[in-house]
């Protein structure tokens, strides 16, 4: 009972995606199916709110806390908890600021948001997730979730395309996961974390194992891993799935796998690998490096939005996996502060274009180029300068987080005397500086006689916006609010 | 009155208060009419300005160091703001400059005049932030932030296609090179422990640690100043920016430069910098005499104004790497003399311009018969340019011409070829606009300056002439801070 009562956020999602499906099947009919596609969106922000709620009353009621729950298959503690309650709140924040959007395209099919209760379902699942074949099971359904969500847009066959391409290179992937996972099987005799953090946080365990095996088997995961992070020599089928499946479900895939998948494999990396650091340090930091040459020269002479993003995202997520390859506590420090300017910042981006859309006589459709951004200054003054405040951000320049989050970073390519990516980073700050510098141009120096763009704001989306914008001033004036996770990380870590 | 607010406002209150009047200003901008928010956004600067006099009223000449302590803990880290001699002058020049460019534009029916108001007001905040700061780290912070308001001033404000060109430049440029200042901070917080100004001074790190920080820090700064082959971005600026930006630009956002080599480099990597001298005076002899050279050929007013500014702020230079007393104060005053001499060159050709509109030099011709003012008035800043003696630019030379004579003879004549081109090119464009036969249709339109106009130079004219005639009253206040760096 008391595991039931740990797992109340996961059992309140599954109950709601239960009854979803029972209530919808049953009474809509085929007329009135247009209807339930809006009440549906409500329903999936009450559930989430709820699983929020439930997490809330976790933290206040134990402090700091660690509990293994299913035969301990499943663990809870402070760590896993905050990440959860961050993910329910991006997750809750990306169905917000889409719901109009959603009503503008005509999704209205209830399946849309059940898929994307799952999909949070899958994310929370693998936050605690304490056994490798609950980290497989997690990992799989969000892929396939996924999947679904990438070729939802019907009226695009690009956009079944690239659903179909993810699939198959998804699934490769989760092969080889699952592969690395049976080396440690094989080798080990076991799959639960804890037992193999035990073996492995051994240094004297390693002459009785073939290290050929583990070396193969850590290559395995972390290559795998890196993969379904969209980050640089994997990102050929990226751009494609970012530009083809709708505004909404891009949103999703920029924010919320990777924050998951990175999330859960620092305390793997910091616990269960880092004897092994020679292997996987290397891969990271040249997945890394391309990550970061690839995103900033590759975004250059875009001209549609969507394509520009995937592009900054790949070379935010190079600066991520600098602080991953030196992954300890104070890496993890810098590793979530500037995680947590890349969603805010992403999150508001996404915000507020998809509160713009063209509108002329013959068309209605929503922004896809940077041409359909001119002139905005004159429709909408304020939401264009915190478009700009947003790419400026990305971009790291001083009065918001993002200068603090790159700070941090070289600092820590200093301190461990990497001049080489140090001089990489920079000018691929320049040069990423120079993509988002060109949104702006076209925002506010192009003069047009007669816009096209309509901006359509709702109230609670709007919030979401403002909430973005001042977090990213706040935590640059306050920037150790953001070592509340890693000290809980760091603690953990030493017991 | 004054001793009542200096005694009972402690500079810490006096910035709170000056952050929650610009916010005020910035929120009320949507529901004030347009001529009351002018006025209040002039009443803001007006009381920064007479706040900045007291601060020099009241400053202490005999005390060496800093003074006007105030104590900011932002980020878990004391960070400290204060004033000395030098940076006294810079924020002083500052709240001079900004209450006459929002005067500038009193009149402009410009559409987006609130914005414009709210970023000179911005630009202002920064730069007086970026001279109070007292650690790199906010140093740092306030000379990269200063890029936003610029480049949205340049890139909104200019006046042709251009302008988006030369926003990119003046992006790029200053980004990268503070790009290259943020690693050498970082390379100093490791090795020193601090970041603040007044302890990491005198430091001894390693020979080559040392020359790599000058030489990062070296660069970022000459993109600033500009030097040689950083200076492109400068013209293209000037060129397209509108007269206030030209005026910030030259009067300030130069000065960054200047005031960065003076308050980092020099304290910091002292060993490195006496190193690396040679080097450095050869790039700025080659910058003061190839620009002088540029601008003999140049045909736009701005680009005139600006090409002379960066062989004046490289003239300069060669006064701080003399390394010596007399030679800095003579770097500082001649930063802060051209600071109000190119200001109010560049609010003359906004004057013309803004009749005429056009900035190609050989349209004008014989502008004294129609405004014998204008031509006046515009001879004083020309004399003030070519540092006729009684100007403000004339002692500065003095001092760095002493200074040179002592240290090298060579670069003593180079220098004078240099000055010798100013003055040509100088005499030259007053010559071609103000002398010579007149088109009378043209010129028809042309009328003399009015009361608006009048007054919004003679403060930059009696500034200039103060200098000249009473340096010792500035002097006095920046020698025992030079002395102390």
């Amino acid at each position: 009972m008391f595991d039931l009562i740990l797992f109340k956020a996961e059992l309140i999602i599954c109950t709601s995606i239960l009854m979803q499906i029972i209530f919808f099947t049953c009474f809509s009919s085929s007329k009135s199916i247009y209807m339930w596609g809006i009440e549906s969106i409500n329903l999936a922000i009450l559930t989430l709110s709820l699983a929020l709620l439930s997490i809330i009353i976790d933290l206040i009621s134990f402090s700091v806390f660690e509990h293994f729950i299913f035969q301990s298959n499943i663990i809870k503690n402070s760590y896993n908890s905050i990440v959860q309650l961050v993910l329910i709140t991006c997750g809750i924040s990306c169905l917000i600021v889409s719901k109009k959007h959603c009503i503008q395209i005509n999704l209205n099919s209830y399946e849309f948001n059940i898929l994307y209760l799952l999909l949070l379902l899958s994310l929370l699942l693998l936050q605690s997730s304490y056994n490798l074949i609950v980290v497989y099971l997690a990992i799989e359904m969000q892929s396939f979730v996924l999947y679904l969500l990438v070729s939802f847009n019907k009226r695009n066959k690009l956009s079944i395309e690239s659903g179909l391409q993810y699939f198959i290179i998804g699934s490769v992937t989760s092969c080889l996961l699952l592969f690395g996972f049976s080396f440690l099987y094989g080798f080990l005799g076991t799959l639960n974390i804890g037992e193999l953090y035990l073996l492995l946080g051994n240094e004297h365990f390693e002459s009785n194992i073939s290290i050929s095996g583990l070396i193969a088997s850590i290559m395995l995961i972390t290559g795998s891993i890196l993969f379904k992070m969209y980050v640089a020599p994997f990102h050929s089928w990226v751009v494609d799935i970012y530009q083809n499946s709708l505004t909404n479900v891009t949103l999703i895939l920029a924010i919320l796998p990777s924050l998951s998948l990175i999330s859960f494999y620092i305390p793997i990396l910091i616990k269960l690998f880092s004897i092994y650091s020679y292997i996987w340090v290397p891969l990271v930091q040249f997945t890394a490096i391309c990550s970061l040459l690839f995103g900033s020269l590759g975004g250059l002479f875009q001209t549609k939005i969507k394509k520009l993003i995937v592009y900054s995202s790949i070379t935010n997520f190079g600066f991520i996996l600098i602080c991953l390859s030196y992954v300890d506590s104070a890496a993890a420090e810098s590793l979530f502060y500037y995680l947590a300017n890349y969603i805010l910042a992403t999150l508001g981006l996404f915000a507020c274009f998809l509160a713009c859309k063209i509108t002329s006589k013959s068309e209605f459709r929503e922004i896809l180029y940077l041409e359909d951004l001119k002139g905005l200054r004159y429709t909408n003054n304020l939401l264009s300068l915190y478009i700009s405040l947003f790419l400026f951000s990305l971009a790291g320049i001083p009065p918001l987080a993002g200068f603090f989050a790159k700070l941090l970073v070289l600092n820590l390519l200093y301190d461990n005397y990497n001049f080489i990516m140090l001089m990489i980073a920079i000018v691929c700050t320049v040069i990423s500086c120079f993509y988002y510098i060109r949104v702006i141009v076209y925002m506010y120096f192009n003069k047009v006689e007669n816009s096209r763009i309509r901006i359509e704001v709702s109230p609670f989306c709007s919030y979401v916006i403002f909430g973005c914008i001042y977090s990213l001033v706040f935590f640059f004036i306050y920037p150790e609010i953001i070592t509340l996770g890693s000290n809980i990380l760091s603690y953990l870590a030493n017991n | 009155m004054i001793k009542f607010i200096l005694g009972y406002l402690s500079f810490e209150v006096f910035l709170c208060i000056i952050l929650l009047f610009f916010f005020f200003i910035a929120i009320c901008s949507k529901f004030l009419s347009l001529v009351l928010f002018k006025q209040l956004s002039l009443i803001y600067s007006l009381v920064l300005f007479f706040y900045c006099t007291n601060i020099w009223l009241f400053f202490d000449n005999t005390q060496l160091g800093y003074q006007f302590l105030a104590t900011l803990n932002c980020f878990n880290y004391p960070f400290t703001l204060a004033i000395d001699g030098i940076s006294l002058f810079f924020i002083y020049l500052t709240s001079l400059l900004i209450p006459l460019c929002v005067l500038y534009g009193w009149n402009s029916h410009n559409s987006s005049i609130k914005e414009f108001i709210m970023l000179l007001l911005s630009i202002e905040l920064i730069i007086i932030l970026f001279f109070l700061s007292n650690d790199i780290i906010l140093f740092y912070i306030f000379f990269e932030t200063i890029l936003i308001p610029m480049f949205f001033f340049i890139g909104l404000y200019g006046s042709r296609s251009r302008k988006i060109h030369a926003s990119y430049l003046l992006f790029m440029y200053t980004l990268l090179g503070s790009l290259l200042m943020l690693i050498s901070i970082i390379i100093i917080y490791f090795n020193v422990g601090s970041t603040n100004i007044c302890y990491i001074s005198g430091l001894e790190l390693n020979v080559e640690r040392e020359n790599l920080i000058c030489i990062l820090l070296f660069i970022s700064f000459a993109v600033k100043i500009p030097m040689f082959p950083f200076h492109i971005w400068l013209p293209e600026a000037h060129v397209e920016a509108p007269t206030e930006g030209s005026v910030i630009l030259a009067g300030l956002l130069l000065k960054l430069g200047g005031y960065g080599f003076i308050r980092v480099l020099i304290p910091f990597c002292n060993y490195s910098v006496i190193y690396y001298t040679p080097l450095i005076v050869t790039i700025i002899l080659i910058g003061v005499v190839y620009t002088s050279l540029v601008t003999l050929r140049q045909i736009d007013l701005k680009r005139i104004i600006a090409y002379s500014s960066i062989s004046h702020m490289n003239f300069s230079l060669l006064g701080l790497f003399t390394l010596n007393s007399i030679g800095i104060s003579g770097f500082v005053l001649l930063m802060v003399s051209h600071g109000v001499v190119s200001a109010g060159l560049f609010f003359m050709i906004g004057f013309i311009y803004d009749r005429y509109k056009t900035r190609v030099v050989k349209y004008y011709n014989g502008i004294v018969y129609f405004m014998p003012l204008y031509t006046s008035i515009f001879f004083i800043f020309i004399l003030g340019n070519i540092s006729f003696p009684g100007t403000s630019s004339f002692i500065a030379e003095i001092l760095v011409f002493m200074k040179i004579f002592s240290t090298s003879f060579f670069v003593l004549v180079i220098s004078c070829i240099g000055l010798f081109l100013c003055t040509v090119f100088s005499i030259m464009l007053y010559n071609k606009i103000s002398f010579g036969s007149t088109n009378k249709q043209f010129f028809i339109n042309l009328i003399d300056l009015n009361r608006l106009e009048i007054s919004l130079v003679i403060p930059l004219v009696f500034f200039m002439l103060m200098i000249g005639l009473t340096p010792n009253f500035f002097l006095d206040c920046i020698l025992p801070s030079v002395l102390y760096v």
